[in-house]
Formats: structure tokens, sequence, C-alpha cells
């Protein structure tokens, strides 16, 4: 969740800001403000509301994980927890593992994503678009699914790949292992390579072409130009986007649990899970997150610090015609990396997942008797625990994104038409649970809630709160990108001719919103239906979630109905996708402009400007 | 000596030609500036020059070199030609001193002669002192400095400079254009301009060329062009006009064609230079807002006319005055000083020099108030005035 947030933002990042004139930054002090449309009652009011509704969902989890984590046995106060850090090796191991896997993905990101960024923005490969488009999909796709896809294709034993190469070229044992550090690494580079593709990109595309005429001009040969303009203009979007794929692999914990699991591979977030597991070692779990929290805090920092630098920003260009690179017969390689890429991260993976739906064994190899057309969905759909999972997923989807717009609509009110000195802060709280890994999210969740007085442990609540206040950032995004585009004079104009402030809301400011609003709704909904990271920290056996029944069916490898089950959570995200597309493309005005121009309207709404 | 010269340059983009047979030659040491409207094909012109386009055919050549022509073309990194772009395009990452020093360093020069050639080329920018700053640390004027720094640093064979004034506010705008004529006087440099701003147009050339539509109306001196534009659209391309039917009342002489004005004005305008006009055609003239006089008067005199608008500015007054006999009213200013008001009676006065004959071709939307239409009269079977323009220039 939290990853695929912080993608959302540096990718849109990238393409036209929001500018609102109505921001904090500029407002008189509070005193001295001019106090308009709403008493100050009402503000008092909201500002508190919006407080509250932010402390439970986020603040007061995460406040117990720092809380936890100086608590000493006899309940006095104590730094000594931290010392933990250096005396269990298993902790140590999976700091070191998670660095390792999160430097390999940086690496493999890059070198698919700036390759395949040049050759769709820059050069005359064909199918420019289909490959954009597919990078973009890649990034809405579920990592963790795709981890399934990969152990049916390079499983040790039973890869569909490894025992088809080893009869092609007379192998003894097979050529591929998934279950390794390496498997890690590449499943992760295929599914996160999008955030550095993305930035690189839209910087590759903004660039004004005078910069890289002007030092033509001057004598510098193609490959010059390249070394000394193109790359440093570039370079703060490519480190920006390899910070994101650094933080997202270093936590993420679905395909890292799958693939890392028989061999007892760990990192940073499974083993937080191994802690929580009977008998939970909570204060231990909680000791090892705040360092990960401050870390990731600091690089993210950095990381908008990059993308909104000025010193690296493109003075008063206008974008005009970029360079195209002719690639000659070379475009026929370019095109197969491309291709391998999607191949690779797309259809190789879920295609499997669909073949393997088929099954009836999997030990038996693939042909006509070994082919059942409904058997594993009626398998899947027959079990009363998938049913319930599907219903708890639809009704957590629903809940979340719904308290999380609100929230978000309240907040960017808040912002855009109050003044205050503290609207920055809120600026910078609804960005904050993007520092947060789900896991850490679902530690302070368990702390504050789970047990008395609130007793929500394993209940559809404490899910509910995970859900809405993971989803906070990227709706906010929205939500306050929108409201910057709209004017406080459209709200004043209707005021002024005698409609209510509710009035005003529910005929102007809503419909106006709406685009943002459908946008970031869609979005949170299939993010939150597969929702694993913290799903199955807060998962106790009651309360099942689709993606925890998942989990579940693959540890057990269970595999034709991971199969299943997985066609159907696809086709549902693909479902809402394509209504999302639909719907916002039928907006008129700037915004549908906007959405034609990028394969994927719902990645494409701008995000508020950083705090 | 000729420098550059485009022959019979073509583009299109899609099926739209943007430049359509361009011919030109540019002297040594020359400031030419390309003057249009956007769309007109200055600015693709240049990038040809400059070697970011690929003309569709036609050639260019610098001295006795081919830059471009059949199967020649030369890359723009090996044309030394320097560009200043109208976004001033100063790379972000570099310092003022890196981004000048850029050209130099990429021709191996050694570094001492780099910082030598850097140095003198901020100097003559005056931005000695900024040198290690970066772009976002200065002004729309200082980036335009640098930038202009950085395209001489090369001793550059051609100076292209596209729309370089157009992001600067007014009064930076008049210092940078001194500054650059300044510039021009002292290096003697062979300079192509592109502008759709006729001050800077006017006072920066040597020899002006007015384009249109991808194709080349009117070449020469400012003052010659201004004077006497050969159509409509290049009279209004250099500033306020008023555009009027006349007709000519007597038989062409050396001293120009007799005309009457509408109101019943006569003058005797200088003979255009392509068309042949008989007594009885009707033609249209262009006369300048300040090259019209009024002074009291009463209705029924010559030129009699009554202001409808005055527009006080200070230094100046801009009135509109009708005309009997004319749909618009007529633009003109006049001193703030002893200034006409509304509806007061008035002569308007002319003289023969600051009339020009235009031709305009058949359709022309300038006279389509009325019934005096040029095209009818011998104005039509004028040549189009871009062939024989461009064929002088070459």
């Amino acid at each position: 969740m939290t990853l695929s947030h912080s993608a959302t933002s540096t990718v849109s990042e990238a393409g036209p800001r929001a500018r609102s004139a109505s921001g904090p930054a500029g407002g008189p002090t509070p005193g001295r403000a001019p106090r308009r449309r709403r008493s100050t009652g009402f503000e008092r009011a909201m500002r508190v509301v919006w407080t509250l509704a932010l402390l439970a969902l986020v603040g007061y989890p995460i406040a117990q994980v720092f809380g936890q984590s100086i608590v000493a046995e006899d309940g006095g106060i104590t730094l000594s927890n931290y010392a933990l850090l250096g005396t269990e090796p298993q902790l140590l191991a999976a700091i070191r593992n998670s660095l390792w896997i999160a430097c390999g993905t940086v690496l493999g990101s890059l070198l698919i994503g700036l390759p395949l960024a040049w050759f769709t923005v820059r050069t005359d490969m064909p199918m420019r678009r289909f490959f954009r488009g597919s990078a973009v999909l890649t990034f809405a796709a579920p990592s963790f699914i795709a981890a399934l896809g990969w152990v049916l294709l390079l499983g040790p034993r039973n890869g569909v790949l490894n025992t088809t190469l080893m009869s092609i070229f007379g192998l003894e044992e097979s050529p591929f292992n998934i279950f390794t550090a390496w498997g890690i690494i590449f499943v992760l580079s295929l599914f996160l390579y999008p955030l550095v593709f993305l930035p690189v990109s839209a910087a590759l595309e903004g660039i004004d072409p005078a910069l890289e005429h002007a030092a033509a001009s001057l004598g510098a040969s193609r490959w010059r130009v390249l070394r000394t303009v193109t790359f440093p203009v570039i370079a703060p979007a490519l480190i920006a986007g390899a910070i994101l794929v650094f933080v997202s692999s270093a936590i993420i914990f679905g395909p890292v649990a799958i693939l890392g699991a028989p061999t007892g591979f760990q990192t940073i977030p499974t083993v937080l899970l191994s802690l929580m597991q009977f008998p939970p070692r909570i204060e231990v779990a909680a000791v090892i997150s705040v360092p990960i929290l401050v870390i990731i805090a600091a690089l993210l920092l950095i990381q908008r610090k990059l993308v909104g630098g000025r010193r690296f920003t493109v003075i008063g260009g206008k974008p005009g015609r970029q360079d195209v690179t002719h690639l000659g017969a070379g475009r026929y390689l370019a095109v197969a990396f491309c291709t391998a890429v999607v191949g690779l991260s797309l259809v190789l993976p879920f295609g499997m997942l669909l073949v393997t739906s088929f099954r009836k064994a999997l030990g038996r190899p693939l042909g006509w008797d070994n082919f059942t057309l409904t058997g594993n969905y009626e398998e899947v759909f027959g079990r009363p625990l998938i049913a319930a999972a599907m219903g708890n997923s639809f009704a957590l989807a629903i809940g979340g994104t719904l308290l999380a717009l609100l929230v978000a609509l309240l907040a960017s009110w808040l912002v855009h038409r109050t003044k205050a000195r503290s609207n920055a802060l809120i600026v910078g709280a609804m960005a904050a649970p993007l520092a947060f890994p789900g896991a850490v999210l679902g530690i302070g969740l368990i702390i504050a809630y789970a047990a008395q007085p609130f007793g929500l442990g394993g209940t559809l609540t404490i899910l509910l709160i995970a859900y809405a206040g993971s989803a906070l950032p990227l709706t906010f995004a929205y939500v306050h990108a929108g409201m910057g585009q709209i004017g406080a004079e459209v709200e004043e104009a209707s005021r002024g001719l005698g409609a209510s402030w509710a009035r005003t809301w529910r005929r102007i400011t809503v419909p106006l919103l709406r685009p943002s609003l459908l946008a970031a709704g869609l979005l949170n909904f299939v993010l939150l239906f597969r929702e694993l990271e913290m799903s199955v920290f807060l998962y106790t056996g009651a309360n099942p979630t689709v993606a925890t029944v998942l989990y579940n069916l693959a540890s057990e490898s269970l595999y034709q109905r991971v199969g299943a089950l997985s066609v159907v959570i696809l086709l549902i995200n693909i479902v809402v996708t394509v209504i999302a597309m639909r719907l916002l493309d039928r907006r008129p005005g700037e915004s549908a402009r906007r959405s034609r121009r990028s394969p994927s309207v719902v990645l494409d709404t701008p995000p508020e400007e950083a705090a | 000596m000729t420098h550059l010269v485009l022959s019979r340059l073509t583009k299109s983009f899609g099926a739209a030609p943007v430049v359509d047979g361009v011919d030109l030659s540019i002297q040594e040491g020359e400031a030419v500036v390309l003057l249009g409207p956007s769309g007109c094909g200055k600015t693709t012109c240049l990038r040809m020059i400059a070697g970011f386009e690929r003309p569709d055919s036609g050639e260019i050549r610098l001295r006795d070199q081919v830059l471009v022509g059949g199967r020649t073309f030369v890359p723009p990194e090996r044309r030394r030609m320097s560009v200043v772009f109208q976004s001033y395009a100063l790379w972000p990452h570099l310092s003022v001193r890196e981004n000048v020093g850029y050209g130099p360093t990429t021709a191996k020069v050694g570094r001492t002669e780099v910082r030598r050639r850097t140095d003198e080329a901020l100097a003559m920018v005056q931005l000695d002192g900024l040198a290690d700053r970066y772009a976002h640390q200065l002004s729309g004027g200082q980036q335009q400095r640098v930038a202009l720094a950085r395209a001489l640093v090369n001793d550059p064979a051609l100076l292209l400079l596209d729309e370089p004034l157009s992001n600067l506010d007014t009064r930076l705008r008049e210092e940078m254009r001194s500054e650059i004529k300044r510039i021009h006087r002292s290096l003697g440099v062979t300079m192509v301009y592109v502008t759709h701003d006729q001050a800077e147009a006017l006072s920066l050339a040597d020899r002006l060329v007015v384009m249109h539509s991808g194709r080349i109306v009117q070449v020469g001196a400012p003052e010659d062009v201004y004077r006497h534009p050969r159509t409509s659209f290049v009279a209004r391309a250099l500033g306020a006009t008023n555009l009027l039917p006349a007709t000519a009342c007597g038989p062409s002489s050396p001293e120009g064609v007799p005309l009457r004005l509408p109101g019943g004005i006569t003058v005797t305008a200088p003979r255009p230079a392509d068309v042949a006009v008989q007594a009885g055609d009707v033609v249209a003239v262009s006369i300048r807002p300040v090259d019209l006089r009024l002074s009291s008067g009463s209705p029924g005199a010559a030129g009699a006319a009554r202001v409808s608008e005055a527009l006080f500015f200070g230094d100046h007054v801009q009135y509109a005055v009708d005309l009997p006999g004319l749909a618009e009213p007529l633009k003109t200013t006049g001193p703030s000083l002893g200034r006409f008001d509304v509806g007061q009676d008035v002569v308007v006065q002319v003289d023969g020099t600051a009339v020009a004959i235009v031709s305009d071709g058949p359709g022309s939307p300038v006279l389509g108030q009325d019934d005096h239409h040029p095209g009818s009269s011998a104005t039509a079977g004028a040549p189009l005035p871009p062939a024989p323009a461009g064929r002088s220039a070459a």
C-alpha cells in the first residue's frame, strides 16, 4: 500500500502541478486574517475534527510504536530496548538482507527503466505508446500475485520454464531457482522499474529541446550532449525514482514473504511478522521499526527536495518537439528488449496463473487430460471462507476509500479555504503515512487498538482504520490538487448569489472536484482490495480478506486455487480500472485532455506541492 | 562578400508548407532580421540554418561550403553557428562560467584559453561578477546576457537569435536591444535575428526581411520597408497604419502619382516600385497615424472630419476621426498640448511622401468594406510580391 502511494506522487510530480493561489504560504498571519465565509467557531470545530481523525487513523498508532520501543519490562522508560538491535542476530540479518535486496532492485530497475524510458520517449522505436502503457499497467499490477506466478514458472522443482529448459537442453538440474535473493531482486525489479521509468520519461519529455540544441550548436557531438546536458538534467528525476525503489523494495512484504519463505530468507517486514507471531515480542518489533521510520522519512524528504529543487528546474523553457533518435536496424533490438520486459513483468507470470487455474493437478504435465475449465473456480467460490473474504475485501476497500476521501476533503478545505499558520502542517501530516511501511503501521495499530480498552484485535474495524490511514496520502494528493484548481472565487460567486454554504458545496465544489474524487477513489479501491502488507499483520483467523486468503493458499502450496483466486482478483482490478478510464475520459475540459495524453488516467492527476 | 545563401528552401510539417521557397543571401557582417507573425516560417528558417531541421528541398551554403543540399547534411555541431534561444536554454546544472565555457571546453582549447575566452565573453556582456552563480539565481536580463556570452564565446561564423527578447519586460527589452546592437557593431559578427516585434526589427536590422505564410514578402533597408511597404501586410507588420482606397486622378510622372483620397484630399504619392498605376485606377494606400496632421477647420473643406475618440497618453493624444466616405475612422496622433475634443470639427492633412501605394491581390480583406476593390484595376495583373523581392536580394 504505502509503496504504491509514494510511487504515485512521484509519477505525477513530473506532470503539471497545481499551484494554489490561496495556499497557506502566502496567507497573512492568522490573527489579522480577514475572516470570510465561515465563522471562526465552525473553522475551529472542523480543525478539531480533522486532527482527531488523523490521530485516530495514523498518529496514535505510530506514537504507540515509538512509545513501545522505550517501555521497559517493569513499565518504566528506558532506551535499553535498543540494545536488542545489536544482540539479535536475526534482526541484523534481516536488515542486511533488506539492504541487499534494495540495492539489487535499484540496480535492476535502472537497467530496465532507463533504456525503456529513452526508447519510448526519444527514439523512433515502433509501438512506443503500447510499451509506455504496459509500464503503467505493471505499476498497478499486484507484485505479490506476480511472485506467485514466478513460483510456478521458475520454482526449482516444478517450475514450468525450468522443466522446459531442462528438457530442451537435457540438463540434470533446473537452471533457475526463484527462491533466492536473486529471484526476489529479479521479481521486484520487474515490478518497481516504473518508479524509475515514469519520472525519467517525464523528465526526458519535459526537457526544453533548446538545451540540447544549444550544446550541439556549440560543437558538442551527440554523445557529448547526452553526457553533459541530457543526463545531468534528468539526474534528479532518476535519483528520486531510485530512492523510491530503494525504500519500496526494502520494506515490501508480499513477494519477499512468498519467495523467501522456503529458504528462511528474511527481510525487515518478514522478520517483523515473525516477531508478532506467538509468542509476540512487540517491544523488539517496535525497536526495529523506529530507526526504519526515521531513515525512510529522511530518504523521502530528500526525494521531495530533488523533485522540487529549483537548481535543476528548467527555466522558462516551453516544451517543444523533442529530437528523435533514429535507431535504424537497432529498432528491432529495442522492440525485443521492451517486449521482453512486458513479457517478463506481465504476460508470463499472470499468464501462468491463468493457465494454472485450469489445471487439475500441478505435478502432472500440461495437457487436455489435466484440464478443468471450472473445477478450480468452483473450489474457490465454493468455500465459505473465500466468499467471506470477498465480501470483506469489497466492504473494506469501499469503506477505507470513503473514509480517506472524507478526511482528505476536510483537510484540503482547511488548507485552501481557511487561513492559519498551521495549514502547512496539514499538508505534511497528510503525506506522512508515505513514510510508514505497511508492517509498521500494522504493528502500531495492534499496539494501539488490539487490546483493551478498544479490543479491536482481528476485527473489520481495525482493518478499516488501517486501510483508511494508509490511503490518506494518495487521496489527499488528488483532492488537494483538484481543490487548488478551483478558485475560491467560484464558491464566493455562489455564496454571493444567496446560496448557503452547504448548497454551494453540493452544487459547486463537489461537482467540480468530481474528477479528482473519482480518480482517487477508484485507484484506492484497486489498491486496497488486494491489500496484503497490513492485512497479514492484522489477520488473526477471523475476518479474512482476499489477499490473506491468497497468501495462505500459497503457503499451503494449493497453487491451482491460487491461480483461480488470482485471476478473479486481477479481473476485478481490471474492470475497475477500465471503468475509471471510461468515467474520467468522458469529463470535459482540461482534465480530459490530460487523461487522453497519458495511458493512465488515474496516475496522472497532479499531487500536492511538497509542504 | 556573400556569406550565407539560402536558395529555394522549403519545409513542411505534415501537409502544410511552413517554409515555401525562400531565397535569401546574407553579406558578411550583416545583421538580417526576419520579421513576421507566428507561424510565418521565420523560426523554421532559422532552425534550418542552424541544422536543427532538415529542409525538404533547397540549398544552404556558408561561404563556399554546402551545408544542406542534395545528399549533403552538415550536422549542427559542425556548422560553427551559435544560437540564442527564446528560452535562453541555459543549462540549469552548470554555473554561469561553465555555461559560457562549454563551447571552448568542447573544442578542447586548453584550460587557460577556456578561462580567457570565458572571461572575455562575460566582460563583453558585463557579467564579470556573476560567473559562479547558477541560472536560477539570475534575473531574466542577466540570463539573456549569459546566453549571449555563451553564443559569442566560440567566435561563431553566424550568430542566430530566435526571439531572444520576447521573455523580457519592456524596459529590459529596450536595454538588451541596444546591447545587442552594440555587440554586433563591435564584433562585426554576421547575425540572423528572428522576431515578431517591429521595434526590434526596425532598430536592429541592416536589412529587414518580412515573411508571410512561409514566403518572403519584402526585403530592404528598414527605413525603406517602413516608408514604402509593398503590400498592406507589410505595412501592418511594421506598425499601426491606416489603409484606405484612393483613386489615381492623373497619369504617373517621375514626381509620383497624383491621388485623390477619401474626403477630397489630394496628394502626390511616390511611384510604387512594381505596380503601374493608370489614371482612374483605384488603389490601396497606407498612411501611418503619425503622418496625418489635424488642424481646426470647418466642415466642407477638403479633408474635413470629426473627432470621434480622443485618448490621452500623457506625451501624446490618440485620435480616431470620422472622414466622410470612409467606413472606418482614421487613426492619428497629435501633441497633448492643444488637443482636440470628441465631436470637434477638424481638417486632416497629409504629406504626399507619407502615402504608400500598396499592391494587394484580389480577395484581400483590406478594403473589403466598400466597393473600391484594387483587384479590379490594373494591380490585378501585378506579380506576386515574394518572387521579385527574393531575387533582388539574391
